[in-house]
Parts: structure tokens; sequence; C-alpha cells
């Protein structure tokens, strides 16, 4: 009896530490990662996801880069700001799960622009050959 | 000059000339010496001073009048004809019993030079199709895109606005163009790039926004001086020679004409030198951002998610910061690696004076800065949403971009087709660019299976790489695939063009230039062929014109333009080549 109690005794400790390690890796995996800037001259700052009131205005170059995002909702994102929980329109922030999926650009030394045609054009063109 | 007079002649002398000179100089001297970014943050505040930042007042949209497009002054200017329309624009109230002295229009010399003679204005399609990228010949990608442009156009003042998008092979996410005439080209790149139809539809309707706010007629003063320039370059020595040839014109006659040539040349120079360097970069940051801020307002009274303008403007900078490589980065690599192995002191201090050299010509270069424009792109845009749409925010908030309905469209088999081929490509390409020459044969034969075994780009990008592997024969058959495909580019014709020519088979040659001629519209590339071409045919006066026109109008092929005219345009030819 004792040895049985003892090996669903080790059966629960082995399972509480693979659900921990699951639900872990899986907060890890799902995190909503980093800030890695700000867009705008002055940055509105909330004290929760809802309020409309804005709490403080900071000055975008003020802040540092890569604060992680502790909390997101479809318009707002929360990260810690002089140690306290601060909320932020998405607008306002850059991050790292906004990314290119293309091909970066090659650069051949035999490509040459040639003057082709007489066009007028607004846009950058033909910038990645 | 009227207080130089009245001072008499010894304040006219060497005093007032020196200061003008240092005056310029120096003048000269900040412009192009100092750095690029420096310059132009000079510029921009002199223009933020000047005009104020777009969108500072209200928004963009309430500024905009009801009622039909307006052309844009290129297209006016192309669509007016000397003489005819002169008359009626004068003189228009001729009917109504104007009685004024009515203008006497010379008669025309048939060698005169006409606005007719030459191609002035490339048009939107034809300017895309002379693009390397090319044009995409598939109508379910153009549908979509005219389809979100109907959402956008609703909701705005402005009627008969010309727009109609074709899809190109281009690959920068930074690459979609607005033209004068409302044909605007988006890059494949960016469809498979974005992440919902809303994203796109800030791409969309920030391309409209040029067309709407007629942002080309800013380039109307640079083309204009750019003609001056080339008029007072070839215009005036034309007039000179041709005059002294003939006995027109006497010693003094022509030393005035010389000195007026002089002027003429220095003022329209120093005035497009202005014009580029300063007004149009200027004005062309200014626009990108009254763009954005327009295509917000657009999207703000559609039901799409405006909130993924930002997004997109995100995007491309992350775009931007991951592509840009280091000029000179390759250069220093090289050093440093021959740094390392040298055990001789005069080859060290020769490569310390290298350095020194890379490190200082870095320092001065006027690099293309293209995040600093992007952040300041969204900072502008971020700053207008917080200022004038404060009553719309939770209503905007609220809204939410559809991801899945964009995933369901690139899912389509003829688009997914389309964009497995065109990565393909770009990705032959790359590995190209590195020599991997296994991975890119790989890459090109997966770009050419399907449709794009006769797509231009794939075609190009697998000749590019044939070329270089000594295939000639190959390279051929590649590009003669794309001639004769449905929507071939000008670089496929070009490059057919020069291996005809190079192997000797100049029918062929002349074949694809009258082919190419008419197809796009007169292109600048094919003047010096055409001039070559009719040389050989012995027609010695319609070579004459076609060169003085090229001349006139395209600066950037004058030289190849001449060689040809002397029956050099092989050697021109060749010294590219070696060039490259």
């Amino acid at each position: 009896m004792g040895k049985k109690l003892f090996g669903i005794f080790l059966i629960l400790i082995a399972a509480f530490i693979l659900i921990d390690g699951y639900v872990k890796t899986g907060a890890i995996a799902e995190s909503p990662g980093e800030i890695t800037g700000f867009n705008g001259s002055k940055i509105k700052l909330y004290k929760d996801a809802a309020t409309k009131s804005v709490w403080k205005r900071v000055p975008a170059k003020d802040f540092g880069s890569n604060y992680t995002i502790i909390g997101i909702t479809g318009s707002r994102l929360a990260f810690q700001y002089d140690g306290r929980e601060v909320w932020v329109k998405r607008k306002n922030v850059q991050t790292d799960a906004v990314a290119s999926g293309l091909p970066p650009c090659p650069t051949l030394a035999n490509v040459k622009n040639e003057s082709t045609g007489n066009a007028v054009s607004r846009g950058s063109g033909d910038s990645c050959r | 000059m009227i207080s130089l007079s009245a001072d008499g002649p010894r304040r006219r002398g060497l005093g007032a000339k020196t200061r003008t000179v240092v005056g310029a100089v120096v003048f000269v001297f900040l412009l192009v010496v100092q750095p690029g970014l420096a310059r132009a943050d000079l510029f921009k505040w002199i223009d933020r001073q000047v005009d104020g930042a777009p969108g500072e007042d209200a928004r963009i949209i309430d500024g905009l009048k009801a009622g039909p497009w307006q052309k844009s002054i290129f297209e006016r200017e192309q669509q007016v004809v000397p003489g005819g329309n002169q008359a009626k624009a004068a003189f228009g109230k001729d009917e109504d019993g104007y009685s004024g002295t009515k203008f006497q229009e010379p008669e025309p010399k048939a060698t005169d030079y006409k606005q007719s003679d030459v191609n002035l204005l490339t048009d939107g399609v034809t300017h895309f199709r002379l693009n390397r990228a090319g044009l995409i010949p598939e109508a379910r990608l153009e549908t979509k895109l005219n389809d979100i442009a109907a959402r956008i156009l609703a909701v705005q003042p402005v009627t008969d606005v010309p727009i109609r998008f074709v899809v190109t092979g281009g690959r920068g996410l930074g690459d979609a163009n607005a033209m004068h005439d409302g044909v605007i080209g988006i890059p494949i790149a960016i469809l498979a790039d974005v992440k919902s139809e809303d994203e796109m539809a800030f791409v969309v309707a920030h391309e409209i926004s040029h067309v709407i706010l007629n942002h080309h007629d800013s380039d109307w003063l640079s083309k204009t001086n750019e003609k001056l320039v080339n008029f007072a370059e070839v215009g005036f020595t034309s007039a000179l020679e041709f005059g002294a040839a003939y006995g027109l014109l006497g010693k003094d006659d022509q030393e005035s004409l010389q000195k007026k040539a002089l002027i003429g040349w220095v003022a329209s120079r120093a005035s497009l030198f202005l014009t580029d360097t300063a007004l149009a970069p200027s004005w062309a940051r200014d626009q990108e951002i009254e763009a954005d801020l327009l295509a917000f307002d657009l999207l703000a009274r559609t039901d799409y998610d405006a909130g993924q303008g930002p997004i997109f403007l995100e995007r491309l900078l992350q775009y931007f910061k991951e592509s840009e490589s280091d000029p000179f980065a390759a250069r220093r690599a090289e050093l440093d690696a021959q740094a390392a192995s040298q055990k001789n002191l005069a080859t060290a201090i020769a490569g310390f004076v290298g350095k020194l050299t890379l490190e200082i010509e870095a320092l001065t270069a006027d690099l293309e800065e293209r995040h600093p424009e992007t952040q300041e792109r969204l900072d502008s845009l971020v700053d207008y949403i917080d200022e004038r749409y404060e009553e719309m925010e939770e209503q905007l908030d609220a809204r939410e971009a559809d991801s899945s309905g964009w995933g369901s469209f690139l899912s389509e088999p003829v688009v997914a087709e389309l964009l497995t081929i065109y990565r393909n490509s770009w990705e032959t390409r790359n590995y190209t660019a590195v020599e991997n020459f296994k991975s890119a044969e790989q890459k090109a034969f997966a770009s050419i299976k399907g449709r794009g075994s006769s797509l231009a780009l794939p075609r190009l990008n697998f000749a590019d790489l044939r070329g270089i592997q000594g295939e000639k024969n190959k390279q051929l058959t590649n590009l003669e695939r794309a001639v004769q495909g449905p929507e071939p580019s000008f670089d496929v014709y070009r490059q057919a063009i020069r291996i005809y020519r190079d192997d000797g088979k100049i029918q062929k040659a002349d074949a694809l230039i009258e082919d190419a001629w008419l197809r796009f519209k007169e292109p600048a590339g094919l003047y010096p062929f055409r001039i070559d071409a009719m040389l050989r045919n012995n027609d010695r006066e319609a070579a004459q014109k076609l060169t003085t026109t090229c001349r006139l109008v395209f600066r950037d092929n004058s030289k190849s333009c001449v060689k040809a005219s002397q029956g050099k345009l092989r050697e021109w030819e060749s010294e590219q080549s070696a060039g490259l």
C-alpha cells in the first residue's frame, strides 16, 4: 500500500512537472513578443486596457527599446514602464511580430540602371531588382 | 549690379567678382560636400518653414474639391498641339467678339523639331513594361485591386479619377508606383507580404491619393529644367555650328552668341541642380506623407480597418532595415583581409591609406536613407491620427482586419501558382548573385513550370544565369520564349537584340528593334539602335534628326546616340559591356 501510494505520488509529481513545463512552454510560445520602437511624437499611456482618459504623455525619444509585452487587447498593448504596468495604443508601437517574409534583395554587381522612358511616377520605383 | 555701376569702375573690379565667386563656391561646396542626410534635413527645415507640414491644419480629405479630376500639368502639356491649341487657348473669346491681334503661327520647316516627333511622356502601362520586373498578365489580380479601389474612390468627392491597377513582377515591398495617367503598378511582392485586405487597402489608398492630389505636377518643374539644360547644351551649339558653317554669323555675332549660350547653360544648370537636389526630394517626401494621411482619411470613411495603415508602414520600416546593406562593407572587409596578411611595410602603409580614404568616403557619401524617411512617415501618420481622429478613436479601434479572407485569396490556384513562380524567380537571382549556380538552376527550373514558361521575369532571370554560366544558346532560348510570351518586358528585347548583334544576326536584331519600337512606344534605349539601322540604310537625314531628338529629350542616352550617329555603336556597346 505504501509503495502504491509512493508510486502514485511520483506519477503525480511527474505529471505536475510535465503540465507545468507544457504550460510554461505554451506561454513562451504564445508570448506576444517585444516592443521594438515607438511611433509619433508623444506617446499616450493608459492605466489599463479600457480607460479612455490618458494617464500620462511621454515623448517617444524618452523610451528605450525592447520592452516585453505583458498584455494585449484588440487595440492596446501593456508593458512595464518605470516599475508599473502601462497600456499603449497599438499604432504607437513597433513590435517584433511585424516583419516582412520576402526574400532579401540581392546585390548584383552587374545590374545597371538604364534610361528607358520619359515617365513620371510617384513611388520608389524599382528599388529591388 | 546697379550699385556696382553707381560706385564706379574700381568697385566693379576684382573685389566684387571675387566675392561673388567665393560666395558661389562656398554655396556649392556646402551643397555638394556636406553629408546627404544633413543636407536633406536643411531643405526639409526650410520647406517646413515655408509650407508647414502636411495635415497640420485640417484633415487632408476636407481640402478636396468636389468635381471632376484635373489631369496633371504633364498630361495637359502633352495634349497641346503647337499652333492649333495655342490659338484656341489665347484667343478663345474670338467667337464672342474679341478683337485682338491674332497670333501668326509661322509655317513649320520640314527639319524643325516638333513635339509630336517624340514620345515625350511615357504612359503608365508602357512605363511598367519598360521595367525589368515587367507586367503579370493576370486579370484576377487586377480585378482584386480594382475592387478595393472602387470601395475607396466611392467615399471621396473627386469624380472621374481614371484609376487602373496593374500587377508587376516587382519584389520590393516599397515599389508600388502611381503614374500621372492614373495607372498604378503594384508589385506582386506586396500582395504576398501583407496580412489582410485592410493592409492592402492602405497601399491602394496611398497610391490613389497621389493621383487625386495631382502630385505628378511637381515633376513638371524638374522635367522642364532638364529640357532647358538640354536645349542650352545642344540647341545653342547646333545654332553656332550651323550659323558659322553657312557664313550667317560674323565673328562678333558668334562671340555674343557664345556668351549668351554660356549664361543660359549656367542658369539652367543651376536651376536643375537646385530642383534635383533640394526642391524635388523635399516635395517628394512631403507628398509621401500627404498620401499616407489622405489614405487614412479614405480608409476611415470605408469599413476597412484603417489601423492597418501604421502596420503596413511598420512592415515597410522593418523591410528596409533588413534589406539595407552597407555599400562599403565588401571593400572594408577586403582591405582588412589584405592588412592581416601583409608583412611588407610599404604595402601595409598603402593599405592603411586605402582604408583611411574609404572611411572618409563612407562618412561623406550621400547614402540612400530609407528608414529615417519611413520612420518620419510613420510618426507623421500616428500624430495625424491622434490629432484629427480623437473623436472617432473608439469606432476605429473596434474594426478588425480580415486576414482569413486575404489568405483565401492568396490560396486561389491561379494566385498561388503565380506567387510560387515569382518567389522561385527572385531566389534564382539571389543564388546567382552569390554564385551558387546549382541552387540557382533548381529555382530557375521551378520558376518556369506551368505558366512560368512564357513569363518575362522568370525567363529573364534564367537567361541571366545561363549567360553567367557561358551557355549562350540556352540564354537566347530563354529570351526567345519570353519574347513569344503574353507580356515580354523591355529587358527581354534588349538582351535578345544584343545577342543577335554579337552573333552578327543583324536582320533578326533589326526585326526585334522594330517590334520593340512600336510595342514600347519609341523608348529612349532604342534610339541608338534605330540611328545605327538608318545609317546602314543610308538614310543620313533621318538618322541626324533622330540624334538631335535623342540629345534634346533623353540626357542619359545622349552619348550613345552621338556614338551611333558617328557609326561607332559597336565600339560603344563594347565599352559598356566592359564596364558592367
